[in-house]
């Protein structure tokens, strides 16, 4: 149990210090950054207790956004992954939702590859709909979700590959 | 008893996730002029419309008082046009615009009160345009969405309005203490004026809310503040705020012009 919070604490704070260090400053085709922290709401365990994550998502995005100097994009995108993950784990997985660590091992790659896009363009659509908070920039927030987007996905995918196989 | 709390128990993701949603709400709102500018618009919508459906209720039950105050209006207008000489010479001074709008939504309880008019930024309504009645002056329009608008009511202890007395011209500044719904307070007219019980209190036309010489109301009590030689008048206002359903929102056609010297 110890261990198993510890590495919570790891992924929470990893998540956080990688982005404002490193991720924040990619600048990827002149403005595009992965949202390297997504990384905590896939780790943490499908069988963990839900309002603890919903806190944890919370506060991760309050720090991120206060850091950021975010007006509060950060937290409602967070927060909202935070409430509808044990949904998404559920249509992605079916049966093995109860699979603790399932993103690492015990499911199937498809399953993980699906849960990560879901969860991953979820946040996006919800923080550039909250950044731009308009309909007119409905481009604007389609065309920032997918490409951020598809960089997040892709350095999330990396580093879970890592993770599993070690 | 225990069913309730069952019930919360059963439900307590939801609820944690309701509250922290709403607690992200108001700290996006307080970190962004831009995101506080568009919720607040989007809750003015939003209360407009619901406020909107009791207040065509509230109008119906009150259409005989609405009609004798709108007979008592154009009897007052048609006296103006009969005494006018020249009433084309007064059109081409005119520099304010007038639109009519509905109240539908009034709030007094609070220190800070506003209103909310069925009139929006597609009836071109703006930002600081004044709102009157026809008994007296209501307050100045604050934040706009498509089909409605918030007004800052007189009855807000943060709005200052500039006011004269008819007799001598003397002006001073017109404000709310937050006590009493009829009576707002005159402050900054010099003690060398003279200054009587029943005064009429007019608008300045130092500002470009309000045209000037709109009646405000009458002087009903006043006392000298010995330290700084200014009266401090009380004014009890000629139209009872609470209960005004039609109103007009005057432009000043020239309030972009002034502001840019200001």
């Amino acid at each position: 149990m110890l261990l198993e919070n510890l590495r919570l604490v790891k992924y929470f704070f990893l998540g956080i210090i990688l982005q404002i260090i490193f991720f924040e400053s990619w600048d990827f085709l002149g403005y595009i950054d992965p949202v390297f922290y997504i990384i905590f709401f896939l780790i943490y365990k499908f069988d963990g207790a839900k309002i603890k994550f919903i806190l944890l998502c919370f506060s991760l995005g309050l720090i991120m956004d206060l850091i950021t100097q975010n007006p509060g994009a950060n937290t409602i995108a967070s927060l909202i992954i935070g409430y509808i993950r044990p949904f998404l784990i559920n249509f992605c997985f079916g049966v093995n939702a109860d699979i603790s660590n399932g993103m690492i091992s015990g499911t199937r790659i498809e399953h993980r590859i699906l849960l990560t896009i879901l969860i991953v363009f979820t946040h996006h659509l919800v923080y550039f709909v909250v950044s731009y908070f308009s309909a007119d920039s409905i481009i604007f927030i389609v065309k920032n979700t997918i490409l951020t987007g598809i960089l997040t996905f892709i350095v999330i995918s990396i580093t879970l590959g890592f993770i599993s196989k070690k | 008893m225990q069913q309730i709390f069952n019930t919360i128990l059963k439900n307590k993701n939801l609820i944690l996730f309701i509250s922290l949603f709403v607690l992200s709400i108001f700290f996006l709102r307080n970190r962004s002029l831009y995101h506080k500018s568009k919720i607040d618009k989007s809750i003015i919508e939003i209360s407009g419309n619901i406020h909107g459906i009791s207040a065509m209720f509230n109008r119906y039950f009150n259409l005989k008082k609405i009609n004798e105050e709108l007979l008592a209006e154009n009897k007052k207008l048609i006296e103006l046009r009969v005494n006018k000489k020249n009433i084309q010479d007064v059109e081409l001074k005119t520099i304010y615009n007038v639109y009519d709008a509905e109240v539908v939504k009034n709030s007094i309880k609070s220190s800070r009160n506003y209103l909310i008019i069925n009139k929006g930024s597609k009836d071109s309504i703006q930002k600081e345009m004044g709102v009157i009645s026809s008994n007296g002056i209501i307050g100045v329009v604050s934040s706009v969405s498509k089909n409605y608008s918030s007004v800052v009511s007189i009855l807000n202890i943060d709005l200052n309005i500039n006011a004269k007395f008819k007799k001598n011209n003397a002006f001073g500044s017109l404000n709310w203490n937050g006590t009493n719904t009829n009576k707002v307070t005159l402050n900054n007219i010099p003690i060398i004026n003279k200054v009587e019980m029943g005064d009429s209190i007019l608008t300045g036309g130092m500002s470009t809310y309000f045209p000037e010489g709109i009646f405000i109301g009458l002087v009903s009590g006043y006392k000298i503040i010995q330290d700084n030689g200014y009266y401090e008048i009380d004014v009890t206002l000629n139209n009872i705020v609470a209960n005004e359903i039609n109103v007009f929102v005057i432009k000043n056609i020239h309030q972009k012009e002034i502001k840019s010297l200001e």
